[in-house]
């Protein structure tokens, strides 16, 4: 049983969809608790991968496609879970805001949550407040993260914050906002609940805004 | 008299056959990857100029790639104010200046950032306007002391009002290009002489890589393209992330963006005289970060210029940026490669060369002081080795003979002071000297500089009636110009 969590991990770590797929399939096929296949095989493999990708020795690609293995785990598994039928960490609707098509740092920020256990709800590019505000009612998640790249947009995020606040939803969620010339201090204006600076750290955030 | 644009292309990263294999992916990837467009007028520009149009994705032939070229200018001048400031893009000629739009600046000696604000625009821009080896003005900063419809205008005013040079400029929006059209030639005074001398320009980050239009972007550009005044296309991919990994990949996705704008500025106004905007980035495989200082930067911005000189199209590109977030020594090695690489590699236009930090993030003052000094040093390399009778010496040889020594000779008094570059932030002194007089680093140094420069140096202003007139018809903002 050892074993088949190991190797579970292991698959993850290198990337290996499929094969974490059919592993987990495997595990419950055997009868395992599938709350301990999450515990001991997809959230292990992913914790290995943290700690790798924090010593420098995994680069952002890995990463990604271990959390892509991840992802490719949970289907499997989310059906066979108690309710809330995920990690346990929530759901987190995650968009570029109005007027800014740029989602390169979106997108990864989002599968490096998905890699994290967030359950992610991608709102896409270009996204009105409306479309948040749509979103955070339909799938109240615990979290929303906004992006932006252009100093032309950025101010968007603050609209959408406010737009929250006007249907009620602000304090229903954590706000989390990034893009390169989105600062803390610019966060804490707008009344952002947190900033990161780069995607890494955006899990950690999210992780602690949740805790 | 223009501004003189040395010539370089000495450092070509890509052979001939290297150039037609990237030309000839390119124009596969536009005939069968295409560019994805949802903005109408585009998309109609495009069907009536040939292309095979599905939903919003374009494919651009060939043909349509020769014919846009055919009628694209070789040769492009951008004004400045004083005639003596113009800067002729064409060929190999190589001119160097600010850049970037950064939200935050480092104050003098500073170590954290702060907002940046119209002031900065200012400054910096009658700095620029004070350096002797700055040849143009990227408007050099974002302010956010200003509401954001103003800030094209605003922009523009702080930068025309404090420099002489030529001012190229984001300008926000249709609206703002319109605003910023208008300002322009109310001080050139009117539409015929701002077309005859553009003493301004657009920056058009139209492409969001890969292949992808940015709508309202797109919009700024055509409207700019209609008036006939000078564009520069950008397109800034990081390669890793949004271009593929390998240099030669992300040249070849590079290059068929640019094609692609070219084509469509050509479709709107055949003769638009436009700049090919390669800004080829490097995504740091570590963060997803965006690299300005990576060494494969200034090598691909090479090979790009290689390409555009093959178009015969002017290069607008990127050098002198670095991910450090101090004036310090990884700033000075980074700014020097990549710069020293893009004018080498015959770069027409290298923004981003003057006041950069943490690539696009941050302004600096003492740190265009010291870019001042690392583009004077490239603009040396580019200048070469002279070899003339006079320069060879013999003469001088012969009169000095075995033992004796040139300080006296007239060889030397009349070449020492144009044969070597002469810093003047760099410390040449003896290490005594150096102690007693404090142990400044270089950045100390440029600090103090910058503070007497500023001092020294007034803005040129615009003509009195000008800038009432400015002033009446658009809301300027305050920013204390001394």
């Amino acid at each position: 049983m050892a074993n088949l969590m190991e190797k579970i991990a292991s698959n993850l770590y290198d990337g290996e969809e499929d094969e974490v797929a059919e592993l987990v399939q495997k595990a419950l096929d055997q009868g395992m608790d599938p709350q301990d296949v999450l515990q001991d095989g997809l959230l292990a493999g992913m914790d290995e991968v943290g700690k790798d990708f924090k010593a420098g020795d995994l680069y952002v690609p890995e990463v990604l496609i271990a959390a892509r293995a991840m992802h490719a785990g949970m289907n499997v598994l989310r059906p066979f879970l108690a309710e809330g039928g995920g990690t346990g960490m929530g759901k987190c609707v995650v968009a570029t805001v109005e007027g800014d098509l740029h989602d390169i740092g979106k997108n990864l920020v989002k599968m490096m949550l998905e890699g994290a256990g967030f359950e992610m709800i991608d709102l896409g590019v270009d996204a009105k407040a409306e479309t948040f505000i749509d979103a955070v009612r339909e799938h109240r998640p615990k979290l929303v993260g906004m992006s932006a790249l252009l100093t032309t947009t950025m101010v968007n995020m603050k609209a959408t914050i406010e737009a929250l606040q006007e249907a009620g939803l602000r304090d229903s969620v954590k706000v989390m906002v990034g893009g390169a010339p989105v600062t803390a201090a610019f966060a804490a204006e707008i009344g952002a609940d947190g900033h990161a600076p780069d995607a890494a750290s955006a899990v950690d955030l999210a992780r602690a805004l949740i805790a | 008299m223009a501004r003189a644009g040395l010539e370089g292309g000495q450092y070509q990263p890509l052979t001939q056959a290297q150039i037609e294999d990237i030309h000839a992916a390119s124009l596969k990837v536009l005939a069968e990857t295409g560019v994805h467009v949802e903005n109408e007028r585009a998309l109609a520009l495009y069907r009536a100029g040939g292309a095979q149009v599905d939903g919003s994705r374009v494919l651009i032939s060939a043909a349509m790639v020769e014919a846009a070229l055919a009628s694209t200018p070789a040769r492009v001048l951008l004004a400045g104010r004083d005639p003596q400031q113009d800067v002729v893009l064409e060929g190999r000629r190589v001119y160097a200046g600010t850049g970037g739009s950064p939200t935050m600046v480092l104050d003098p000696g500073a170590d954290t950032l702060r907002p940046a604000t119209l002031r900065d625009v200012a400054d910096m821009a009658r700095l620029a306007d004070a350096l002797a080896h700055c040849d143009f003005v990227v408007v050099p900063i974002h302010p956010t002391d200003v509401p954001e419809a103003d800030v094209p205008v605003n922009r523009f005013y702080a930068c025309l009002s404090n420099t002489t040079k030529h001012v190229m400029g984001g300008v926000g929006s249709v609206e703002g290009a319109r605003a910023v059209i208008e300002a322009a030639e109310m001080v050139v005074g009117g539409p015929d002489a701002l077309r005859a001398r553009p003493i301004v320009s657009a920056i058009t980050s139209w492409m969001v890589s890969p292949l992808h239009l940015d709508t309202g972007v797109t919009d700024i550009l055509l409207t700019w393209c209609e008036q006939g005044l000078p564009v520069a296309l950008s397109s800034a991919p990081m390669a890793g992330s949004t271009s593929p990994v390998t240099l030669a990949g992300t040249l070849v996705q590079l290059n068929a963006e640019q094609l692609s704008g070219v084509v469509l500025t050509q479709l709107v106004r055949p003769g638009t005289p436009v700049l090919a905007g390669y800004i080829p980035g490097v995504a740091d495989m570590r963060t997803g970060g965006y690299l300005g200082g990576a060494i494969e930067f200034g090598m691909m911005q090479a090979a790009a210029a290689q390409m555009a000189h093959f178009y015969c199209v002017p290069i607008y590109g990127s050098g002198g940026m670095t991910d450090a977030k101090l004036p310090d020594a990884q700033a000075g090695y980074e700014k020097m490669a990549t710069l020293m690489l893009a004018a080498m590699g015959g770069c027409n236009y290298i923004h981003h060369a003057f006041g950069m930090l943490t690539n696009m993030n941050a302004a600096s003052l003492e740190q265009a002081l010291i870019d001042n000094e690392v583009v004077g040093m490239a603009a040396r390399v580019l200048r070469g080795v002279e070899v003339t009778e006079a320069s060879l010496a013999a003469e001088a040889i012969a009169r000095v003979g075995p033992g004796g020594h040139y300080l006296m000779d007239d060889h030397t008094l009349r070449f020492m002071r144009s044969e070597f570059f002469y810093p003047a932030v760099a410390d040449r002194q003896n290490r005594a000297t150096w102690e007693a007089q404090g142990k400044q680093d270089t950045r100390a140094r440029a600090v103090a500089q910058v503070a007497r420069l500023l001092e020294r140096h007034t803005a040129p202003g615009l003509p009195q009636a000008v800038d009432e007139a400015v002033r009446h018809r658009f809301r300027i903002h305050t920013f204390d110009a001394t």
